[in-house]
């Protein structure tokens, strides 16, 4: 009977122990590496909302960097196939310990719609990064710092490709950059690199709160921030971008081409450009300062709430194809980092000294709303708010600490030897050793007097309270003219 | 009774492993190194739990005395004072899950307690229901606030709300001009400057809630947002702006605040931020006196203001929804009721190169868009120190219901809701020639109220009407003209006269 209970006892007992530890292994349930541990109706269990990259281990035996992690998740397919987020903010990052892949290399079939949150920290990256299709990066403010340290020039040298021709092979929609700074690594011996290139990706596709820089060194990006390639059309909007080009563009520094440091280049119709500014180190001296903030090659485009300093033009419209039908709202050139020479220049198919325009390019049908441009800087400088080389005019100097605003200025089209255009002004306008001799601005003034002093010619006036002979006014050489009606 | 001893023993043993392997399975992995706020994520070995520091829940860690003191200790942390080192390069700290009394924030605000403050970096997304703050927060560079949507998450004063050690009457303020010897951060406490760091406070934002002031008995003007130190990729964001308090309050509140201290040489201003973008204001009847909804002045441009409606409902109404004493800014996208301006531009200080591109206007509104002919100093707008303040302003599409869509008294003219309900484009541009009395101006409407260039392919018969009082010097063009009916008018005295 003793034996019977004993064997009883341990019967159960063996039982509980095999029940607690089967309790044990299956609750929590068991979830997939990197799931969200949450709680469930009677224990913890995993959700799939997110991906947790640091929940992947590093070091030997696992992955050696963050690329690395993210891009196990991608190759052995852990994201839902409708999609996920990838939360490697938790990843700790090194420089020493750099990316020597791309978070999507070696893919053979498209992934799923991802969007993957980068730490704050610097991720030091050898190789360019090409973003598949509906797949958004979303960095911790400016915070995260995405810094190229390449072995050798990539074809396309930017650090980040918004799709190619593999993972966009019917075009690519929903590629998103957010929240991140692309800078070069302090000790990066490849320079001239370039920050984002969209080529592939239209509809809902965009850049927002992006800086693209230098890190304080002398060595900056020093290539193109931002091109939207001809097959980028209806992305956008590009938005909050902050682009630095390096500090060796200034005169007497070598090593770089100043004339690669580009704010951005237009190359398709978007949903425009939406907050910027663009600054490069020059001097008012400077022969080969960096010659275009924004290259302007492509219809149907708007850039709003945009300042630069330091480029020889800050909108260059034109400069080497066709651009038309496009809306500048909102500029500003200021001396900060170096002068602005004119604000936006319209180029004519004429190669330019100093600017970005060549002899394949032009511009019609343009307006421009609001622009504000400072010379100065502490030094004798004249700025200009346009320079139109297709009707020959150069609008609103400003010299020294004084700005030149303009209100309105659309060119239109070819018309009889001239071209359709209107302007508000403003109306002084000179020769500089730097610019051609402008053709006059002529505007409609209004008054309840007579006008009187100095005018550009051509210029009509209404006054208001004018009688028959008394109306209407036309500037002839300089000077008001009644005309009898 | 021996075996029944062994028998109790034995279940007294098994019993204590029991224990050991509920504990075992109710408590996480803790071979993880974590710190208390980690979020748990299924490890390697595909249980539960490893420590994820992609942000920091701060309702786990050791709760402070209320919301602000815990986010300031959490910012603080130093792993020793029981909180872990808060990282350097800052952090996303979620604290939707602190709720009920803690939401009343008394100690100050996250970054300042006293006289003590931190300039933490940190992204700080904050619970839905009603934080009570008694102290100005002042967010330091590269810092966000995070709602979870305006009238979900909101910012409250409490009756005896009052500013922080900067002295700004503001709820929020974007960095700050503060300044202290005792600062290791910079010049600027909040925003670096001397030998470490640039002046230059960016990237610091908020978005997603409410400010409400109702509860504000002080007889201030209170703020709910202001920027006077910011600038590059700042901005505030689907914020509403609230204040409807219960009885009569003194000064009320002035919604957004984006100043440049032009006098001072300060070297940090809020020039080059924004956008401010998807804005409501909402006043009621009880609101103070100083009630408006943005002010932008001395700024050298901002990306603007997108997305604004802008409502009061005083018994007198305020003077002004927005004052724009700034150069090169965007405003667009706006609608406005209950104040006597609905714009005003150039009152107190140069506004040049500005652009107003689509703005309403409701029914209790005087003048929808109102250029001041003010001179300023400061303004360079030709010819010179007696130089208007507004030149170069670019209206598109203006709509009113009420009062006057435009009333420009640079160049005298008005454009009323009865004849100009809606103006598609007036620009004004710079002055014209010598006269400043009368004064003569560039300008282009498509109002016919005033000189504008009409266009048609009929004829304006000679001796039919114009506008006889103010479109005298009106232009129109006849595109199915001859030689006999005129191709160019021009309007004299009420009556189109042809020219050619």
């Amino acid at each position: 009977m003793g034996i019977t209970r004993a064997s009883a006892a341990r019967w159960m007992l063996i039982g509980t122990l095999t029940t607690f530890f089967t309790c044990w292994t299956s609750s929590p349930a068991q979830g997939q590496e990197g799931d969200n541990a949450v709680f469930g109706t009677s224990a913890v269990t995993s959700s799939t909302a997110y991906i947790d990259a640091s929940a992947f281990p590093t070091g030997t035996g696992g992955h050696t960097d963050i690329c690395s992690i993210i891009n196990s998740i991608y190759v052995n397919n852990l994201i839902p196939s409708g999609g996920g987020v990838i939360d490697a903010r938790g990843v700790a990052l090194s420089g020493s310990n750099p990316c020597p892949i791309s978070p999507w290399s070696g893919l053979t079939s498209l992934p799923p719609p991802s969007t993957v949150l980068l730490p704050a920290g610097v991720i030091v990256i050898n190789v360019q990064w090409v973003i598949p299709n509906g797949t958004r990066i979303i960095g911790d403010r400016r915070d995260t710092q995405i810094a190229e340290d390449f072995a050798s020039t990539p074809t396309d040298p930017f650090m980040i490709l918004m799709g190619n021709s593999t993972f966009c092979p019917s075009g690519c929609e929903g590629i998103v950059i957010q929240d991140v700074t692309l800078t070069q690594w302090t000790t990066a011996s490849v320079l001239g690199i370039g920050g984002i290139d969209n080529e592939y990706a239209g509809q809902f596709s965009y850049v927002d709160h992006v800086v693209v820089n230098g890190m304080g060194t002398g060595v900056g990006v020093d290539g193109v921030g931002l091109k939207i390639g001809s097959g980028a059309a209806n992305s956008g909007p590009y938005t909050n971008v902050n682009y630095t080009a390096g500090a060796n563009c200034t005169s007497g520094a070598a090593s770089v081409s100043c004339a690669t440091a580009v704010c951005v280049q237009i190359q398709a119709s978007t949903r425009g450009i939406h907050g910027m500014t663009c600054t490069a180190s020059s001097t008012a001296t400077d022969t080969t300062p960096p010659p275009a903030a924004v290259e302007l090659d492509a219809d149907n485009n708007s850039i709003e709430d945009v300042h630069f300093e330091g480029f020889y033009d800050g909108v260059v419209v034109g400069d080497s194809a066709g651009a038309a039908g496009n809306v500048l709202i909102n500029l500003t050139g200021g001396y900060g980092l170096g002068p602005v020479t004119n604000e936006v220049h319209i180029c004519n198919g004429a190669a330019v000294s100093m600017s970005a325009c060549t002899t394949s390019g032009s511009a019609a049908d343009l307006t421009i709303l609001g622009l504000g441009i400072g010379g100065g800087g502490g030094s004798a400088f004249n700025a200009y708010a346009i320079r139109d080389d297709v009707t020959g005019t150069i609008v609103d100097e400003s010299s020294n600490a004084s700005e030149g605003t303009v209100g309105i200025y659309a060119l239109g089209e070819s018309d009889s030897g001239g071209h359709s255009r209107f302007t508000t002004g403003p109306f002084t306008s000179g020769a500089t050793t730097s610019q051609p001799s402008p053709n006059p601005s002529p505007v409609w003034g209004t008054g309840s007097s007579a006008p009187t002093g100095s005018c550009p010619t051509g210029a009509i006036f209404s006054h208001t309270a004018g009688s028959t002979s008394t109306t209407l006014y036309v500037c002839v050489s300089s000077a008001w003219t009644a005309i009898t009606l | 009774m021996r075996i029944a001893r062994n028998f109790v023993v034995r279940w007294m043993f098994c019993a204590a492993i029991a224990a050991l392997l509920v504990a075992m399975s109710v408590a996480p992995s803790r071979t993880e190194a974590q710190s208390a706020g980690n979020k748990a994520v299924y490890n390697s070995s595909s249980t539960c739990c490893s420590a994820s520091s992609a942000y920091i829940d701060a309702s786990a860690v050791t709760q402070g005395t209320d919301l602000c003191n815990t986010l300031y200790l959490i910012l603080t942390g130093n792993g020793t004072n029981g909180y872990a080192a808060y990282p350097n390069g800052g952090a996303v700290i979620d604290a939707r899950g602190i709720s009920g009394l803690a939401l009343n924030c008394t100690s100050g605000s996250p970054w300042v307690q006293g006289t003590n403050l931190n300039s933490s970096v940190a992204t700080i997304l904050l619970p839905a229901g009603t934080v009570t703050i008694s102290k100005t927060w002042i967010i330091p560079e590269f810092s966000r606030v995070i709602g979870e949507g305006p009238g979900v998450t909101t910012l409250a004063t409490a009756s005896t709300f009052s500013s922080s050690i900067d002295s700004v009457n503001a709820m929020v303020e974007l960095g700050s001009t503060y300044t202290s010897t005792s600062c290791t951060s910079g010049t600027y406490c909040f925003c670096g400057g001397g030998t470490t760091r640039p002046a230059d406070c960016v990237s610091v934002g908020v978005r997603d809630l409410t400010l409400d002031a109702s509860n504000y008995t002080g007889g201030s003007l209170i703020i709910g947002v202001e920027n006077e130190a910011s600038q590059e990729l700042s901005f505030v964001d689907h914020v509403e702006f609230n204040d409807a308090p219960s009885s009569a309050q003194s000064n009320g509140m002035l919604g957004l605040k984006v100043y440049t201290d032009t006098a001072g040489g300060s070297l940090i201003s809020a020039n080059n931020s924004g956008p401010y973008s998807n804005l409501i204001f909402t006043a009621g009847s009880n609101a103070g006196v100083g009630t408006q909804c943005a002010s932008i002045t001395g700024v050298a441009g901002t990306r603007g203001i997108h997305g604004l409606s802008c409502m009061a409902s005083l018994t007198t109404p305020p003077a002004a929804a927005i004052t724009l004493d700034g150069n090169s800014t965007s405003i667009e996208d706006v609608y406005i009721n209950g104040f006597g301006d609905g714009i005003r531009v150039g009152s107190v200080g140069p506004a040049q190169a500005d652009v107003l591109s689509n703005i309403a206007g409701g029914s209790s509104l005087t003048n929808l868009i109102n250029i001041e002919n003010q001179t300023g100093g400061s303004s360079s707008c030709p010819p010179g120190s007696s130089a208007q303040n507004v030149c170069d302003l670019s209206i598109l599409h203006a709509t009113s219901a009420a009062g006057t869509t435009i009333d420009d008294q640079v160049t005298g003219a008005s454009l009323s809701n009865s004849t100009d309900p809606l103006v598609g484009m007036y620009i004004l541009g710079e002055q014209l020639g010598t006269s400043t009395s009368p004064i003569q101006y560039s300008r282009f409407s498509t109002s016919p109220t005033y000189p504008t260039w009409g266009v048609g392919n009929t004829s304006p018969a000679s001796g039919s009407s114009c506008n006889a009082t103010s479109a005298n010097g009106s232009l129109y063009s006849n595109s199915s003209s001859s030689s006999t009916t005129g191709t160019l008018f021009v309007c004299v005295s009420g009556a189109w006269v042809k020219a050619k």
